[in-house]
């Protein structure tokens, strides 16, 4: 509800990689639901399963694995009946910000605490560049002075548990 | 030739300058002391409060950790991945220890610890409320008797101390009750309140500050205690029943000998202190002291005692 | 001694210098916690506590809990100016309150949450003060199967809030709840879904969930039009709330409070239900639904209002019988046994003057948060004219350290980025993210009291489905869907209508 972002807005000035029409996505996003609840049913099928007058651990799994398998199957008939609800213009996504923002998101996830908290500071770069007109060299300067920042109030002023800035 | 033996001297004696002092030099920096639950709870009290009386036993800081997660298994992993150099140590209680390697596939046993000092250890003690028509242990035993299965006592968690303190119980008295477990002691108390379950085993703190609805029955302990001199033991009615929640300074396994002796003496040394002395009456928390080698072999008895319990019981998890 | 007696007396305490500064110190702590994405109460607990261990009993209590209801009061900043919701509690407010960001009126948002924070919290002090005994009996009589009825209630208010259709919304629920299973297992903690990660064994982090969900999502959805998104710049005017707002505003906090208070009550994620019920419920009043989720005043001055009011209950369990109803409510219960105040069915009796000197401090402290966050709207509404590039590095910063210092675990900043991955693919295909995460928040609460409720009743069905307080739910429900069903039948269709294309 209430995306802010109306996805189906027009983005000048801004290539969008791939188009997928609402029903198209809404569909294929409801076959992994259900593909992922026939997989999680399986798994609750090998826990113990208990009886009904004393349900055990996989008893909940299960019945919430049926319902999400029913409820997506249902989802995918209403957008295979759909006409051209949602449109036929396409939703821009997999644009290039949002993967590098990702990315090094999985790369501060590594190396937090193998590297230290430096690690911030090339994925703030990489995002300035990308998002910004500062140029590599001055995203350098700002991100790093963010960072360091950061750790200061974070670490040394607030005292949380965070990695230390370098990680030999 | 020549030059590269010096670079090859500079870069040995620089590397000498880096390498891990003499242990004689222990402790020459701050210690880190991993707490394998929450800020705010017991363990982390306590940890805190004797981390706090280390301090000036071994000249230097110690660094408090929180590592929360997975009944204490998160921390207590993290504690035994690390260097044995006695710069790691750990505040572990009963749980991680002796239970979570039993009820599940673990990174670490008993074995990879090295003991240094129990810092509490707490007897618990049967609760049900004051309108309870038990008063005494007897009487729940023969109406368990006369209705099996139909009576339920709650506990703090499944597979937790006052869980398995009740399946000793149970076994032992031949009786069957059927277990609803809460989360936490808060909400087995919630239930007991609320007339879901009859009581649930909880420690000797809790008894005192809830007086006015909380009647004890028995106390799982060897003697009775000073603070509750009317109290029975489970061993007055003829059933071997002692549990404890306890907890203990732990460090990697292959300290070296010195850096291991000058643990166990500050830590000795700490609970003698006087402030020590003080917070743990605060805390309610009767005085422990058992080292080295005697609380490594009273661990080892706790692991093989709740083993047994939990394969009885068929706790433990088939992932 | 009268109630009124010992409330002075409690003022007499609270109104100490020393006190007052701490009462002080403590709410201005918790505002900052509050504001900063991913730092919540229990952060802000955490790092204080040592500090008090040189305090008296009262000192700590008053600052702790000053901590507390400041956190909460702040976390609804967040939740307006950049969609993060701080604990499960602001997650509602993140809908319309964002929204209204985003059309320039934060400031409104903003000081209509704070005021409704204060009357909310103000009254179920009041209610603390003047019934805490009995209702503290009332809540231990609440069993597992009053609180399955109760959640499951909660639960089909969620249709109403959602604007997706039923089976995308039912959909939702049912993953949350499979991501609910993952862990434990609450009765006999058999491993469910951890495929031997130890991290898994509790389950996955909720705090993480929330805000990949939400707040990660919006920056991935946000940054990839960037070209296009153009700093706020709120004119001065907009600062303050206009009259109609704050006419709108009124009815909405008066409800907010009966409700949040309410379920302050039920033992368990209280905040989020009554959130989630004040929401729905001004969404269902309202003459136009559809309007909701695209900056609607009473979207935010219920459910924060409802929000804070809970706060207040939520200490009554706490005081009257020892028993922490949230993980930071049992925090300030360690402090008071470091300050040999055993919190307990006893400790009113044998402390009144912490539990007075506390009430009255709660007063003071939150007076001093309306005046301190009124003239803190202009600094926070500001922050929005930062172009939103630098705003996007300066949260995902922000979320990174607040997830991490949860559980000290970079596991928790990969699931805020799968999280956040997810968020963005089910909203980009008109998904509702708000039940899901409902779903996961209540379903482990659902489960445990499902399977107690039957253990209770020894796998009776039929008992079940007639304790009197389920038959008491039921006929409101039913009462429900008549009223609706006579809405439909007289023509009036438009609200069920799917969003417009």
């Amino acid at each position: 509800m209430s995306d802010a972002a109306d996805p189906r807005e027009e983005d000048p000035g801004d290539e969008a990689p791939f188009l997928v029409r609402v029903r198209t996505g809404e569909a294929v996003i409801a076959a992994m639901l259900l593909a992922l609840a026939v997989a999680a049913g399986v798994l609750a099928g090998r826990l113990p399963l208990g009886t009904w007058r004393l349900p055990n651990a996989g008893f909940f799994p299960l019945v919430a694995a049926v319902g999400l398998a029913v409820s997506s199957a249902a989802v995918l008939v209403g957008a295979g009946l759909g006409g051209t609800r949602g449109g036929t213009a396409g939703v821009p996504i997999g644009h290039l910000q949002g993967a590098a923002l990702l990315l090094g998101l999985l790369a501060v996830a590594w190396g937090f605490e193998r590297l230290g908290f430096v690690v911030l500071w090339p994925v703030c770069v990489l995002l300035l560049v990308l998002l910004t007109r500062l140029g590599w060299l001055r995203s350098a300067a700002v991100a790093g002075a963010f960072v360091a920042g950061a750790y200061l109030v974070f670490a040394t002023l607030l005292g949380l548990q965070l990695p230390a800035f370098v990680i030999f | 030739m020549k030059v590269d033996r010096r670079i090859a001297l500079a870069i040995g004696a620089a590397l000498m300058l880096f390498a891990p002092p003499a242990a004689a030099d222990y402790p020459d920096r701050p210690i880190t002391m991993i707490v394998p639950f929450g800020a705010g709870g017991t363990t982390d009290v306590i940890a805190r409060s004797l981390a706090g009386a280390l301090e000036p036993a071994l000249g230097q800081k110690i660094v408090v950790i929180n590592k929360d997660g997975a009944a204490g298994v998160i921390g207590t992993t993290e504690l035994g991945r690390s260097k044995a150099d006695g710069y790691t140590i750990g505040m572990i209680p009963v749980g991680p220890l002796t239970t979570q390697p039993h009820l599940r596939e673990l990174a670490y046993s008993v074995d990879s610890f090295d003991y240094i000092c129990q810092a509490y250890s707490n007897p618990q003690v049967l609760i049900v409320t004051t309108d309870s028509p038990y008063k005494t242990l007897k009487d729940l035993i023969a109406d368990a008797k006369a209705k099996p299965g139909q009576i339920r006592y709650g506990s703090s968690g499944p597979g937790t101390i006052p869980h398995l303190a009740m399946l000793d119980f149970v076994r032992k008295a031949g009786i069957d009750l059927t277990h609803v477990p809460g989360k936490g002691e808060a909400d087995a108390f919630r239930s007991m309140l609320g007339g879901t379950v009859i009581g649930f085993p909880v420690h000797t703190g809790f008894v005192t500050a809830n007086a006015d609805r909380v009647r004890p029955l028995a106390i799982m302990a060897a003697q009775r205690r000073s603070e509750f001199p009317d109290l029975p033991t489970f061993k007055e009615a003829g059933l071997d029943v002692s549990f404890d929640v306890w907890g203990g300074l732990v460090a990697p396994k292959g300290l070296p000998a010195d850096v291991r002796s000058k643990l166990e003496k500050a830590c000795a040394a700490a609970q003698a202190s006087a402030v020590y002395r003080e917070q743990q009456t605060k805390l309610k928390m009767p005085p422990v002291s058992s080292t080295g080698a005697a609380f490594a072999a009273f661990v080892r008895a706790e692991f093989a005692r709740n083993g047994n319990i939990i394969k009885d019981a068929g706790l433990r998890s088939k992932q | 001694m009268s109630s009124l007696d010992l409330l002075s007396q409690g003022f007499a305490i609270a109104l100490q210098p020393h006190n007052l500064f701490l009462c002080f110190v403590g709410v201005f702590w918790g505002t900052v916690v509050g504001v900063l994405p991913g730092l919540g109460p229990l952060a802000g607990l955490t790092l204080l506590l040592p500090l008090t261990f040189k305090l008296d009993a009262n000192g700590a209590i008053i600052m702790l809990s000053g901590i507390f209801y400041g956190a909460m009061y702040g976390g609804s900043t967040t939740s307006i100016l950049m969609r993060i919701p701080g604990e499960a509690a602001s997650i509602v407010t993140c809908l319309d309150g964002y929204a209204m960001a985003r059309q320039g009126r934060a400031g409104t948002a903003l000081v209509v949450a704070a005021v409704g924070s204060f009357i909310g919290a103000s009254v179920s002090i009041v209610g603390l003060m003047l019934f805490a005994p009995p209702l503290a009996e009332l809540m231990v009589r609440i069993g597992p199967v009053e609180e399955l009825a109760l959640l499951l209630l909660t639960l089909m208010v969620v249709s109403f809030v959602s604007q997706s259709r039923l089976p995308k919304t039912a959909a939702m629920i049912f993953l949350g709840f499979l991501i609910a299973s993952v862990g434990l297992d609450p009765v006999e903690a058999v491993a469910r879904y951890t495929f031997g990660l130890i991290e898994l064994t509790d389950g996955i982090n909720f705090v993480a969930i929330a805000i990949g969900l939400f707040g990660i999502s919006e920056i991935l959805l946000t940054i990839e039009r960037i070209a296009t998104v153009q700093p706020i710049r709120p004119a001065f005017r907009d600062l303050l709330p206009r009259w109609s707002d704050l006419k709108a505003s009124m009815p909405a906090i008066m409800r907010g409070t009966g409700i949040g208070f309410l379920f302050g009550l039920v033992p368990g994620p209280s905040g989020v239900l009554s959130t989630f019920t004040s929401y729905a419920l001004e969404k269902r009043i309202s003459g136009d639904p559809d309007s909701f989720g695209k900056g609607r005043i009473e979207g935010v001055a219920g459910p924060e209002t409802a929000n804070n009011a809970t706060t207040g209950a939520a200490m009554i369990p706490l005081m009257v019988l020892g028993i922490p109803s949230i993980p930071a409510t049992a925090l300030l219960l360690s402090a008071l046994i470091i300050h040999n105040v055993q919190p307990g069915t006893l400790m009113i009796q044998q402390h009144p003057e912490v539990f007075w000197g506390l009430i009255a401090s709660m007063y003071i402290g939150n007076a001093m948060l309306l005046v301190l966050n009124l003239p803190l709207v202009g600094i926070f509404v500001n922050l929005l004219r930062i172009p939103y590039a630098y705003l996007a590095v300066l949260i995902t910063v922000f979320c990174v350290i607040g997830v991490y210092t949860l559980r000290s675990t970079t596991f928790d900043i990969m699931v805020m980025l799968a999280f956040g991955a997810i968020g963005y693919a089910l909203r980009k295909f008109e998904y509702d993210v708000a039940p899901l995460l409902l779903a996961v928040v209540l379903g482990d609460r659902i489960e445990s009291a499902f399977r107690q409720s039957l253990i209770v009743t020894s796998g009776d069905y039929w008992r079940l489905a007639t304790s009197s307080f389920v038959q008491a739910i039921a006929g409101a429900l039913v009462l429900i869907l008549a009223v609706r069903l006579v809405i439909r039948a007289l023509g009036y269709r438009k609200h069920d209508l799917p969003p417009p294309e």
